[in-house]
């Protein structure tokens, strides 16, 4: 009586495809060599032309329209002004990045804080409904001017706008991730004896993990357009004020360059957070 | 180890009272379940209510393992989750060694096993098994681990997470977790049912030879005669919605039971009388709908 | 999921919803009458005063309005570029990656940097409309991609065997398949519409919410500005509430088509 069963663990090794040629001919080397180098370019060129693809729509819409440079810049224009002044956005862009990823752990600590009151008490839960609703239809973006009254024309409400944005999608994905659990899981925990507060930190706070990551992917960017307003509504620190500055000056190359580097920290903390939550899913999943 | 024989043979007829629990000293250790006509109503939307199960009373002894069969939808399963204190009857009383299922679980006194095997995605099977330890508050016994997991033949995949696994491996591991606090009652609802015949035909001899290591009272759930045949002392029928206990049969065959037992016409005629039994409860209630 | 953990009977529910709104709107009158977070927060009290003035209410209603109809407007044709996008990608997957990333660009284009953009190409009434167009269209596009991916690839095998055409597929299998999540996104969707109207209102034009926003802002007239500001939550909870009704029907009739 076998103990131990035959049957293959689809462990990720068995999954990877074999590239190694067996072969000793050279042709067939040749040949995959090349099989490589075609799936690389074409990786490379999978990643470049939406940004070739912007440039050449950019540059077409502004020969096509003659427009003036104090109206909207060349693309050529932003690129020098770029590599003419390359250290001076970075200063604006680590700021505004602080303060976005401080307002964004912010906001999901506060998400995760009351996703776990509405676990243990289903009254809070049932009472935290309406007014998440609420809020979750709030234009927070068109708070801004109102929020910069109440706390301040400073940084802080800046992180307290970015707070805002991230903590209704956390709050919603992770109540929803405490509560898909593994199929039996809770019944399991329940005939073992768990105590509500065991079941709570073994079972729901993990199984909540992937899904609270995907919320804080779908924020992260929104969080940074919403924290470029803010700046730019109140002459904080960060790019959004270098914006507003620039456009005020109608220096349109600099202004525009500070929108590109606002476009790279959004889609930069994009990635970072959608691979945060692809582990997460393949980690708690 | 039941010693009446309920074969018709010529030579000997034995009358056996088929409604209570054989005269048998069970070796094994545990504690009594008393079912005393229990019954269970579930609220449908409007209004609507459906008797899953109504005046259903068993007693299983100390160390005696009973499995309960019976056509889908009987409530067999609501019977198992009332004893591991998942539901209350709605009516009679579920007692556990006297006690309220509710009290043997927050004691950690019960072990389960389902289909779906609940195993955590994100621990690894070491983990997955000190998981009892910790709900119960205990220090984790890392021997008792290590040799429950040479029990059931996982020796060599402590670090393996269960996507890993194979689906017999992964019920092996819920089986070793449901055992790993030495429960006084064991609970199985299908615990082989997602998998294929030649898998649940070894695990099932696997589970005997567990099992009898450890001999404790067990219920089992299953749609499989011949499992519960291999594994059971008694079997119990059950009727279809409402369900009740519709007949019983004692096992009668010696452990641990091979798989020659399972070639005598002794076997034979049970299944062929179990599964005659079940054919009819499915066509009945069939009709009925 | 279990719902044991749902509080009482669904009546309980609604009253534990509705004291939680109760209990908001009492803060917010404290938090206003008391003045603890300074003048610029005007308590229910006023804002309903400001609604039951004949005088005041109609600038109000009148720009909600505007608003709440650019907003639709946006969405619907962001919408509609999210779908054709998504089903281009869907039928043409070697430019998946492409356009999820030029979707992703879109998406990160703060509004501020936009609204140049959008006044050089559309006129003035327009560009609240376009500018909710670009607030949903991420979001909608990510959903599609998603939905119609997402049916599972038995489906697909069994279309396959039974030789049905790649339309027929889509019609039969991708569609209904996408339509829950989509259903959703749209939800969701509905009151970064509201956010993107208001915003390029700022920009543009002189009528709708927006600009009402801002004079009372710079006006000081705070019971102004927290009307104007309720009842764009106002004209987000009912749009939201008419997409909500569509996603349940969506769920309860297509849900399940992955698994």
């Amino acid at each position: 009586m076998t103990t131990i069963e035959q049957a293959s663990i689809p462990l990720a090794s068995d999954t990877a495809p074999a590239v190694a040629a067996t072969s000793t001919s050279s042709r067939s080397g040749v040949r995959t060599a090349l099989r490589v180098a075609r799936k690389v370019l074409m990786g490379i060129v999978g990643v470049v032309w939406p940004v070739v693809f912007i440039y050449i729509v950019w540059a077409l819409w502004i020969e096509l329209q003659q427009l003036p440079p104090a109206v909207a810049p060349h693309p050529n224009d932003v690129i020098d002004y770029i590599r003419e002044n390359p250290g001076s956005y970075v200063a604006d862009a680590l700021d505004t990045l602080r303060i976005v990823v401080g307002g964004v752990l912010l906001g999901a600590l506060a998400g995760v804080a009351l996703a776990s009151l509405s676990w243990f008490s289903s009254f809070a839960r049932a009472a935290i409904s309406a007014p998440t609703l609420i809020t979750q239809c709030l234009p927070v973006a068109t708070l801004v001017p109102v929020i910069a009254r109440v706390f301040g024309y400073n940084e802080r409400t800046v992180v307290i706008v970015a707070a805002l944005i991230t903590f209704f999608p956390v709050l919603v994905f992770t109540s929803a991730g405490m509560r898909s659990t593994p199929a039996g899981t809770t019944d399991m925990f329940k005939v073992f004896g768990a105590s509500r507060r065991r079941r709570f930190m073994l079972l729901a706070v993990p199984s909540s993990v992937p899904r609270l990551l995907v919320s804080l992917q779908l924020s992260v960017v929104v969080a940074v357009v919403g924290s470029m307003l803010a700046q730019w509504i109140m002459g904080a620190n960060g790019l959004g004020y270098r914006l507003a500055v620039a456009q005020a000056s109608f220096r349109t190359a600099e202004a525009w360059g500070a929108s590109v580097v606002a476009i790279l920290v959004g889609v930069l903390l994009y990635g970072v957070a959608s691979s945060l939550a692809r582990y997460a899913r393949r980690r708690f999943d | 180890m039941s010693t009446t024989n309920t074969s018709d043979t010529p030579t000997t007829v034995d009358t056996v009272d088929l409604t209570t629990p054989p005269p048998v000293e069970h070796t094994g250790r545990g504690v009594p379940i008393d079912l005393i006509d229990i019954g269970k109503q579930f609220q449908l939307k409007r209004r609507k209510t459906v008797d899953a199960v109504s005046d259903m009373t068993l007693s299983v002894q100390p160390g005696e393992f009973v499995a309960l069969i019976g056509p889908s939808g009987c409530g067999k399963s609501t019977v198992l989750r009332m004893i591991a204190s998942l539901e209350q009857p709605t009516t009679g009383t579920v007692t556990v060694d006297g006690s309220a299922p509710a009290d043997m679980a927050s004691s950690h006194r019960l072990g389960v096993a389902f289909q779906d095997n609940a195993l955590l995605p994100w621990s690894t099977v070491r983990s997955n098994l000190n998981l009892p330890y910790k709900l119960a508050g205990r220090k984790v016994d890392t021997e008792r681990v290590d040799s429950l997991i040479e029990l059931v033949g996982l020796k060599g995949f402590e670090n393996a997470r269960p996507k890993q696994l194979s689906g017999g491996m992964r019920q092996r591991v819920s089986i070793a977790r449901s055992i790993m606090l030495e429960p006084d009652v064991l609970l199985l609802d299908e615990p082989f049912g997602a998998l294929d015949a030649v898998t649940r035909r070894r695990l099932n001899m696997e589970l005997q030879r567990i099992w009898m290591a450890d001999p404790v009272t067990t219920v089992l759930v299953t749609h499989d005669v011949d499992e519960a045949l291999l594994l059971a002392d008694r079997v119990v029928v059950m009727s279809p919605r409402p369900g009740r206990v519709r007949m019983i049969r004692d096992v009668p065959f010696e452990r641990p039971r091979t798989s020659d037992v399972t070639r005598t016409p002794e076997f034979h005629e049970l299944v062929d009388e179990l599964t005659t039994e079940l054919d009819n409860l499915s066509r009945g209630s069939a009709a009925d709908d | 999921m279990t719902d044991d953990d749902d509080f009482g009977t669904p009546v309980q529910r609604i009253v534990a919803a509705f004291s939680g709104a109760v209990l908001l709107l009492v803060v917010w009158q404290i938090v206003g009458v008391t003045e603890v977070f300074g003048t610029t927060i005007s308590p229910p009290t006023d804002v309903l005063e400001v609604f039951a003035d004949p005088d005041r209410r109609p600038t109000i209603v009148t720009a909600a309005l505007a608003t709440a109809t650019e907003a639709v407007k946006g969405f619907f044709w962001g919408a509609l570029f999210a779908i054709v996008a998504g089903l281009f990608v869907t039928a043409l997957p070697i430019f998946r990656k492409g356009i999820d990333q030029l979707a992703t660009i879109q998406s990160a284009i703060p509004f501020v940097a936009l609204a140049p953009i959008l006044l050089a190409n559309f006129d003035r009434a327009t560009v609240p409309v376009a500018m909710a167009a670009c607030t949903v269209f991420f979001t909608i596009y990510v959903a599609v991609v998603q939905g119609l991916g997402s049916a599972s690839p038995t489906l697909h095998e069994v279309f396959v065997v039974f030789g049905g055409s790649w339309h027929s597929k889509l019609l039969r299998i991708q569609l209904p398949s996408a339509l829950p999540v989509v259903a959703t996104s749209l939800k969701v969707a509905m009151p970064l519409a509201i956010v993107g109207a208001v915003i390029g209102e700022w920009f543009g034009v002189s009528k709708g919410i927006g600009p009402v926003l801002l004079t009372a802002l710079r006006n000081y007239q705070m019971p102004i500005m927290w009307a104007a500001a309720t009842s764009t939550v106002i004209v987000a909870l009912v749009l939201f509430g008419v997409m909500a009704v569509i996603e349940r029907l969506a769920m309860e009739r297509f849900e399940g088509a992955t698994r």
